[in-house]
Formats: C-alpha cells, sequence, structure tokens
C-alpha cells in the first residue's frame, strides 16, 4: 500500500495506482465503483425507513390500516363507554349508554335523518355564503389596499361579537324558518375564510412578482395566472376548520328557535330529559361533521392538482 | 437593443436613513452586447439591473433604452427578466409556463387594440417596436430575431432540451432544468434585452457551467443584449464581451473591462487566466 494519509474504514481496498500529479481520491469516495463519478459518496445498503412501507391503499387514498385504527380505536371508546355506564348503573337521564343510543337512533331513523338534512342544508348554504362574501372581500382588499384597513376591522368586529347573544334578534327579524340558521352560519364562517384567502392572495413569490412586471401583465392577469391559485392551499385550510364549524352554526341557531333540525331535536331532548336521543342528536352531527372534513379534503386533492 | 445609463443614482430612504446604492453611474451597451456586471455583495449590481427593468425609478440621472425610459420597453415586451428564483408557476406545466410570455403578451395586445383610450399609444407602440424589430433582423445575418412569432414554445423547449417535460410540473423537476424552462420563458418573450440577475446561483458547478454554455448558444443565436449579474469571477470572464466592475458603498464603476477573445473560452489558457486575475484584483482593491 502507498502511502496513504488517514486510512478509513470506507476504504475496503487501495485505490489504484496514484499518479504522481494526482492528489489520493478522498476518503468518501476510495470504495466507488468506476462506474460511479466524483461525486458519488460510499454507497451505503440501502434501509426503509421506518413507517414509510407502501401498504395496501382503497381509492381514496385511505390505505386499510388507517380504517382498522379508526374502527379499533373508536370500538374500544364506545366499549370503555359502555361498559362503564353499566358497572356504575348510571341513569339514563345523566348519561346513556351507547347501545341505547344506538337503538333510539335506529328506531328513529327517518326523523333524525330528515333533521340531518335540514341542519346541512343550512350550514351548507351559510358556508357557501360565507365563502362567497369571504372571498370577494378577500380580492376586494387584495385589488384595492386602501380598503384593507376599514373592511379589516368589520371582519374583526363581526368575528368578536358573541353570536350566541344575538341569535334571539335574528329570530326576531327572519322567523323560524331556515333565513337566520343561514345567517348565523355564515357570520360564524366567514372571518377565517377572509384571513386566509387574503393571506394567500398576497402570497405570491416576489420573483413572480418581477416576473409578471417584466411582462408587462395586467393585474388581471396576475390575479388569473399567480394570485387565485396561491390562495387556494389557503382558502381549503380555512375550509377544513369551518366546514364542522359551520354545523355547528347551523345547531346553535335551531337551538334558540326552529321547526325542525338537529338543533331543534337536542333542544326537545333537553326539554324532555331524553338522554338518549340528545346522545342520538349529537352523534348524527359529528358524522356529518366527519363527512363534510372529508368532503373537504377530496375537493382540495382535485383542486390543488400540484402538490 | 442599445442600453445607455447617464449619471444615475440610486439613494434607499429608510425612515430617516438614507443609503446611496449607486451614485452616478454611467454606461453605455451597443445591440447585441454581452455584459457582465461583478462586484462584492451590496455593491448594488441588481440595483442597476432593476433600474433597468424598470423596478424602481432611479433618483438621479436617466436610463435609456433604445432612447426611450424603460417603462416604454417594459409596455412593449421588449425586457426578459430571468433571476436566481426560476419563478415557475407551479400549476403550470413546463409547456405552460414557456408559454406564459406569449400569454400575456395576446392579453395586452388585445386590450390595446380595445376601447381604452389609455391603451391607444400603448399599440401604436407595439407596432413601431415590431418594426424596429424586423429592421434589426435584417441588420444581422441571422435574422432570427425575434423569435417569438416563428418559435412555439414547443420549439424553445427543444432548444433547452426539455421536450419530453413539456407536460411534467415543474416542481417534479431538478433545479437545473427549472432554470432551463425559465430560459425557455425568457426566448418566448422574445425580447432583444436579457436581464438576468444571478440566474444560475443556486446550482451546482456542473449544472451551471453547462446552462451558461446554453445561453452563451442562445445568445449566439438570437443577439439579445444581456445585462448579466454575477458574482462569479470566472463565469463573467467565460461569456462577457466586456464586464463592468462595480465597487462597493456606494456603487460606482471601477473599471471595464473588455473580453476580445473567441468564444468557447478556455479559462486555463495563459490570455484568461491573466484576466481572471485582473478582476480578482480589481474586485479586492
Amino acid at each position: 500500500m502507498t502511502q496513504q494519509p488517514a486510512p478509513s474504514p470506507a476504504q475496503s481496498r487501495p485505490p489504484a495506482r496514484i499518479g504522481p500529479d494526482e492528489r489520493p481520491p478522498h476518503p468518501a469516495m476510495g470504495s466507488a465503483g468506476p462506474s460511479s463519478g466524483p461525486l458519488n459518496l460510499r454507497p451505503r445498503p440501502f434501509r426503509r425507513p421506518r413507517g414509510l412501507r407502501p401498504v395496501p391503499s382503497t381509492p381514496n387514498g385511505w390505505a386499510l390500516r388507517d380504517i382498522l385504527s379508526v374502527v379499533a380505536i373508536s370500538g374500544l371508546a364506545l366499549l370503555v363507554w359502555e361498559l362503564a355506564v353499566r358497572l356504575t348503573r348510571t341513569p339514563v337521564y345523566l348519561l346513556p349508554p351507547p347501545s341505547v343510543v344506538a337503538r333510539t337512533l335506529w328506531s328513529n331513523a327517518p326523523r333524525y335523518l330528515g333533521a340531518m338534512l335540514v341542519t346541512l342544508f343550512e350550514a351548507m348554504a351559510g358556508l357557501a355564503v360565507a365563502v362567497l362574501v369571504g372571498i370577494a372581500m378577500a380580492i376586494l382588499i387584495t385589488f384595492w389596499e386602501s380598503l384593507e384597513r376599514g373592511v379589516l376591522a368589520l371582519a374583526i368586529l363581526v368575528k368578536a361579537m358573541p353570536i350566541v347573544a344575538i341569535v334571539p334578534l335574528l329570530i326576531i327579524w327572519f322567523g323560524f324558518g331556515p333565513v337566520p340558521k343561514i345567517v348565523v352560519t355564515g357570520l360564524m364562517t366567514f372571518f377565517p375564510i377572509l384571513i386566509n384567502v387574503h393571506a394567500g392572495l398576497r402570497a405570491v413569490d416576489g420573483a413572480v412578482l418581477a416576473l409578471f412586471h417584466s411582462l408587462n401583465a395586467t393585474r388581471w392577469e396576475l390575479f388569473r395566472h399567480a394570485r387565485w391559485p396561491s390562495a387556494m392551499p389557503y382558502l381549503f385550510a380555512a375550509l377544513k376548520a369551518v366546514a364542522p364549524l359551520s354545523l355547528v352554526g347551523a345547531v346553535v341557531a335551531e337551538w334558540a328557535g326552529a321547526s325542525n333540525g338537529l338543533g331543534r331535536v337536542m333542544w326537545l331532548a333537553y326539554a324532555n330529559l331524553n338522554m338518549p336521543a340528545l346522545f342520538a342528536a349529537v352523534f348524527c352531527s359529528a358524522m356529518m361533521g366527519i363527512g363534510l372534513y372529508g368532503a373537504t379534503i377530496t375537493l382540495e386533492r382535485m383542486v390543488i392538482f400540484w402538490e | 437593443m442599445k442600453v445607455s445609463l447617464q449619471s444615475v443614482s440610486k439613494v434607499f430612504v429608510d425612515g430617516d436613513r438614507a443609503l446611496t446604492a449607486l451614485q452616478s453611474v454611467s454606461l453605455d451597451v451597443a445591440p447585441g452586447e454581452f455584459i457582465c456586471l461583478i462586484g462584492p455583495s451590496g455593491c448594488g449590481k441588481s440595483t442597476l439591473l432593476r433600474l433597468v427593468a424598470d423596478q424602481i425609478a432611479p433618483s438621479a440621472g436617466a436610463v435609456q433604452l433604445d432612447g426611450g425610459p424603460p417603462s416604454q420597453a417594459r409596455q412593449r415586451n421588449q425586457i426578459a427578466w430571468m433571476a436566481q428564483n426560476p419563478a415557475l408557476l407551479p400549476w403550470k406545466t413546463v409547456l405552460e409556463n414557456t408559454a406564459l410570455p406569449q400569454v400575456l403578451g395576446r392579453h395586452a395586445r388585445q386590450s390595446a387594440g380595445a376601447t381604452q383610450s389609455a391603451a391607444a399609444p400603448l399599440s401604436a407602440g407595439a407596432r413601431q417596436s415590431a418594426g424596429a424589430r424586423q429592421s434589426a433582423g435584417a441588420r444581422q445575418s441571422a435574422g432570427a430575431w425575434p423569435p417569438s412569432p416563428h418559435l412555439s414554445p414547443w420549439d424553445l423547449l427543444t432548444m433547452v432540451r426539455l421536450s419530453g417535460f413539456a407536460s411534467a410540473y415543474p416542481q417534479t423537476l431538478s433545479g437545473g432544468m427549472q432554470q432551463r424552462v425559465a430560459l425557455a420563458r425568457t426566448l418566448a418573450t422574445g425580447a432583444p434585452l436579457w436581464l438576468m440577475d444571478e440566474p444560475f446561483a443556486s446550482l451546482d458547478e456542473l449544472t451551471r457551467e453547462q446552462l451558461t454554455e446554453d445561453v452563451l448558444q442562445l445568445w449566439d443565436t438570437f443577439r439579445p443584449t444581456v445585462l448579466w449579474v454575477t458574482h462569479h469571477v470566472p463565469e463573467a470572464a467565460r461569456i462577457a464581451d466586456r464586464i463592468v466592475v462595480l465597487t462597493p458603498g456606494p456603487g460606482q464603476i471601477k473599471a471595464l473591462v473588455p473580453i476580445d477573445l473567441p468564444r468557447p473560452r478556455d479559462e486555463t489558457s495563459p490570455q484568461m487566466s491573466s484576466i481572471i486575475r485582473t478582476l480578482r484584483e480589481l474586485l479586492r482593491e
């Protein structure tokens, strides 16, 4: 072996002859084969990181493992609940066991389904209004920055308002129909949409702004090709938070006075101390929330195809 | 395109502090000339480029592009801007990104022809500039300028060896390939002036050299005027017709170094070595 400065464990065999003008290779590339270039570091046996194993997946992106984990965890929780109630002999008007809730749900399925549809319609209508108004206002204050302070002040005012307190007033104004529910849902959900879309519209990279400026693009072109697509991830981040919240808005408004809907069902259940019915309605609301969240994620994947 | 800076100064005011980025810089660039601006960081080379690009206005002096203000050249789509960040839109394919200057240009032309009164002189300007481009093309033996009306985004992608990636999205490409897309997009502007702000600074050395060669080839084909900012001395010596050495605080022109060697240039040749050494000394002083 010729004189080698600091032979390292990486060097499994001596390097080829070194000419007088050639520097010895870096220890890290000592064992690299002749096919690998000078930048190719010593190859290491590939070890797959944990948690990155390919798992069989269902068409909508959920792995079988995920479904199993959801079923197992929620099943376990229900089992604990059932056992706890039965072992402690808790009376049903305090906490009904899940089996009783399930029976209530099953025997009154059409009623709950109807209430769900009413609440879902109100929540979706309110959310749609919030999305339209939120996006419109975000665009407005992006194009005319002088309006920004005023519009945001107003939005924060609305956001800070204790909405529960004005629900009865809204019912006096608009009656027992769907309108006050839509208004409440809209008021509760529009602020995150406004703030997020506004941030997204302004999140365009400075390099992209410089490019569009050099191409003499109009403000509309900048909006269409850069600002609007860049706001999409922000919009969906808001929607994921706000879609389940829209149901809460509708239920709260129904609670204060309605002819139908899950909130009405809950209020009646409370009035009669019918806890199984209350829990059944809560369960329906939670299921719809999960469904809405999933729908939002599916829509997000379709819209934001580039991420 | 002829670029002329007449004792241009730029002062940035931040509250009660004023920073002189450039002080009475005068420079004349001939059409088709390849200029490199080098200098230590903070010497105002990017500021100079942004002044020419109509991104900022000079505090004193005047920038003229073919005798007119930069804003006019920009409105006639005569300026191509390329920076270290390729600024590709992730929601557009490589082909769509390449075609962006033509898409946006078409809109501008439509609105110029529409009823907007403010746009009327712009459309006249566009016609004038087309005439100017034709005469410029006639002057040059290549006659290939401008590339955009004749070359489709497809052709441009083929030029930068990316035709196989036309329908890919930019974030799936390597950094070097992304800059090649940006280069194709620069060509698509059809602009006779390329302003390049350290375009390949974030790339590895090998990719950088390869891309610089690509730019030289394209420049040789289309002969745009190029202002190229870099702090890489051998790169500047390899590509430039003339090197502008700037001093920092405030930025002033220290020396103009013409390089009259045929391309491709070998950095290890004696003349090149001496030029590089001269430049290094100028920068160190």
